[in-house]
């Protein structure tokens, strides 16, 4: 059964093992065809923002999203003006969205898994 | 079905409640558990409460208990483990906020 599942990213990058473990979490999923969509919320926004190591963090690795066919990929519109964010320097297409659509989003998942 | 949102961290832990307010619906429920519990107990609760769209807070008893701030408690509804068990299985998704 293919359910739909939510990964939530709420916390800055650089986290260790736990950002990265939370990316293979989410790929583990695309790759077994379950339908996952991302959301980046308040500081999690600034996982989507490569620093000058493009070998570090994991920007890099969510840059993969679209190889793993995972298309839906939202920001919370509210977070990126205060953290001076643009979507232009993300390095996977994320939209973003108000929070209706948040609301939405998550009404309509089987499962939702922060990180 | 409504969303159930589950915030298991102390209020200086992060931005749970804060992701949580911004992600939740009208007819969501959030409760708080472990430490979670302390963010009933602080001066600025009720106004946060107040001005969510989130009607439904509960907090879980046994956990409120524990950490003796029962007394400090409005606003939200405390509960016991089954109705812990009631509210998961009447919610879709539960979303955990840390």
């Amino acid at each position: 059964m293919q359910r739909r599942i939510l990964f939530i990213v709420s916390h800055a990058p650089r986290r260790g093992a736990l950002a990265a473990e939370f990316l293979d979490e989410l790929l583990i999923a695309a790759a077994f065809e379950q339908k996952v969509s991302v959301l980046f919320v308040g500081d999690g926004a600034y996982q989507l923002v490569a620093g000058d190591d493009p070998a570090a963090g994991t920007a890099r690795g969510y840059r993969a999203l679209p190889t793993y066919d995972v298309e839906d990929v939202f920001v919370e519109r509210a977070a990126l003006k205060p953290r001076g964010l643009t979507a232009a320097r993300f390095v996977v297409a994320a939209r973003p969205v108000a929070r209706s659509r948040v609301r939405r989003l998550i009404a309509a998942q089987h499962v939702v898994v922060p990180d | 079905m409504a969303a159930l949102h589950l915030i298991a961290s102390s209020p200086d832990a992060g931005a749970a409640l804060q992701n949580c307010l911004g992600a939740a619906a009208p007819g969501d429920a959030i409760l708080l558990i472990g430490n979670g519990v302390y963010r009933a107990a602080t001066a600025s609760f009720g106004r946060i409460a107040k001005r969510s769209v989130v009607t439904r807070w509960y907090a879980l008893a046994v956990d409120v208990a524990q950490r003796g701030i029962g007394s400090e408690l409005n606003t939200v509804v405390a509960i016991d483990d089954a109705t812990f068990v009631d509210l998961v299985t009447s919610h879709q998704p539960i979303v955990s906020w840390s």
